[in-house]
């Protein structure tokens, strides 16, 4: 396997080395290696310093597998057991205990301040990372979910310029009531 | 994207290295609509009720063919009979109810029929409209007193005639039909905006269910045959001459054949059939077992085929056109099942609606949840809330 340096500058002028492998884990870079464009530095004028690091952090971890955690995503193991004839259980918990790791990583790596969640939302979709975007763009879901326009509006910093009567005629009201309820 | 987001804190956008952070509101359009597809009906909602830009970026992306939200089991229908009250919904996967402020016309009214993310409703004197709950749009359709021989003058008319109503499309669309079984016997159809309802020439005994299938209409009866209709160019409707399933299979003293429903399934066309356990001292049965059979097209006579089991699908039957999911996509539902609200209330002192939930692999009933003890509800039927280009009209 190809362990060629490539370089990628930031925004900043700022330059960092990934290995070849890593680096196809962005369709962008994939393009520009294949497209043997490749001129000693790569630049990314839309992906700062600050946030490049974690960029390569993600494809050093993800280069080189091509979406094998989409496969367990869709529960994917049961059905391969009955499509593949040579099932094999030990295969299976060998991928059992990857996947398990694999999430592990993903926590520890989510782990940031919201401030880096839209650049690097930014950065995976400009670099064209898949399953990056993916992460990120359910971290943002996951600040949304089961919560009040309020507390959506607390978790992103941002304020209503609804008028009070708009924000009255915000149609989904969620009740606490069950059988018990009374309508007036 | 030109933004109207304000932000509560003029915060720092430049760090100590002179490198400017992203805003929220300065992420493009199409990674806010990503953000979007990751949820479901009930997170959209608080979403577009954010800020402005958040609402017309769920707008927008509601407009866009290919954009989908997080599919939704359907809802159970909750509507209140001569309260000025709302609609709610029960959601079984969220476990919660929720209310809807609906437009002053649905208040007390019944729902028909439901599909594609809309309600059939009939009201007050035979009036009776399509309404999608979460855009509050509604549509008229004609009033029940054009359906013909009115049996009561028109003063009396506070029922609903119409059994069960299907819609060939969502109704922002042009070629939208609804067709309707109007009492018990007879079908008819309309365009939404028109003033009359279409009727069929002939008479057909005990209608229980329509469907779309294949791009063709079919009707049940509840001698279980099943009938093709057409509209064009003359409303008709024949017999598929295929043989109702033999009876003698049920072998239980008090199980007698209630209900026809027809549901498809995986690309298949399912009859399924309700049986209610019928005691000397009650007069509504409560619903006792299923059958299913599935429209066997092979040969050159279609058949009825047993199912004996649904795999990892569940179906969803009453009121609503009946719907089949796959259990694997929606936790906390049970493959090879049945979803049914019961069609009546029993014993005066147990007079809520039930939630059936009927296991395929043992026959067996079970009780999953009672709605409206407490206040007069009509009966509750199964809504699959669905936005969209194709079914939102936004």
């Amino acid at each position: 396997m190809s362990s060629t340096k490539i370089f990628l500058k930031s925004s900043d002028d700022k330059t960092f080395e990934i290995d070849e492998t890593a680096a196809r884990a962005s369709e962008t870079l994939k393009n520009i290696i294949d497209g043997g464009c490749l001129d000693g530095v790569i630049p990314l004028p839309n992906v700062s310093s600050n946030i490049l690091p974690k960029v390569i952090e993600y494809c050093k971890k993800h280069g080189g597998d091509n979406g094998s955690s989409k496969k367990i995503a869709n529960g994917g193991v049961d059905k391969d057991k009955e499509i593949l004839p040579d099932y094999d259980e030990e295969e299976d918990k060998r991928e059992k205990v990857r996947v398990d790791e694999l999430k592990k990583w993903e926590e520890e790596y989510m782990d940031f301040d919201q401030q880096v969640l839209y650049d690097l939302m930014l950065a995976a979709n400009y670099l064209h990372i898949k399953g990056l975007l993916d992460l990120t763009v359910e971290k943002a879901a996951s600040m949304i979910r089961g919560r009040t326009p309020d507390q959506i509006r607390e978790n992103f910093n941002i304020n209503s310029d609804f008028t009070p009567e708009e924000e009255e005629e915000m149609i989904l009201i969620e009740d606490e009531w069950d059988d018990e309820w009374a309508f007036d | 994207m030109t933004s109207l987001t304000t932000m509560k804190k003029s915060k720092k956008s430049i760090d100590g290295h002179g490198i400017k952070n992203t805003r929220v509101d300065e992420l493009p359009e199409d990674i806010m609509m990503l953000i979007l597809s990751k949820l479901d009906l009930v997170g959209f909602h608080p979403f577009s009720a954010v800020c402005k830009s958040w609402q017309s970026i769920a707008i927008a992306a509601m407009k866009l063919r290919q954009f989908h939200l997080q599919p939704q089991p359907p809802w159970v229908l909750l509507s209140f009979i001569g309260a000025s009250s709302n609609i709610a919904f029960y959601s079984f996967s969220h476990g919660k109810m929720f209310r809807l402020e609906s437009p002053r016309q649905a208040y007390g009214t019944v729902c028909f029929g439901s599909n594609w993310g809309w309600l059939m409703m009939a009201g007050d004197k035979g009036y009776t409209f399509l309404l999608n709950p979460f855009t509050r749009k509604l549509i008229e359709l004609p009033p029940q007193s054009t359906l013909p021989d009115y049996p009561y003058p028109l003063f009396l008319i506070r029922y609903n005639r119409i059994h069960k109503a299907i819609l060939s499309s969502p109704p922002v669309l042009d070629d939208c039909v609804v067709i309707a079984i109007y009492d018990r016997n007879f079908l008819a159809f309309c365009k939404p905006g028109q003033e009359m309802w279409t009727t069929f020439p002939t008479y057909h005994f005990d209608l229980e269910d329509i469907i779309f299938y294949h791009g063709k209409l079919y009707a049940i009866t509840k001698q279980c045959s099943l009938r093709l209709v057409e509209l064009d160019p003359h409303p008709r409707i024949t017999s598929c001459n295929i043989a109702p399933p033999l009876k003698e299979d049920i072998r239980h003293p008090y199980m007698q054949r209630m209900s026809v429903y027809l549901v498809e399934s995986l690309g298949e066309l399912l009859m399924v059939i309700r049986y209610v356990m019928v005691f000397d001292n009650v007069d509504c049965f409560p619903t006792g077992m299923f059958k299913i059979f599935k429209l066997d097209e092979k040969g050159r006579h279609w058949n009825w085929i047993k199912v004996k089991d649904l795999g990892d699908q569940m179906l969803f039957i009453g009121t609503s056109t009946g719907c089949s999911l796959s259990a694997c996509d929606f936790p906390g539902f049970k493959r090879n099942c049945i979803y049914f609200t019961e069609e009546k209330r029993f014993h005066i002192h147990e007079s809520g609606w039930k939630t059936i939930l009927f296991h395929l692999e043992d026959d067996r009933i079970e009780y999953i949840k009672t709605f409206g003890q407490n206040c007069d509800l009509s009966r509750p039927t199964w809504f699959t809330p669905f936005l969209g280009r194709e079914g939102g009209g936004i």
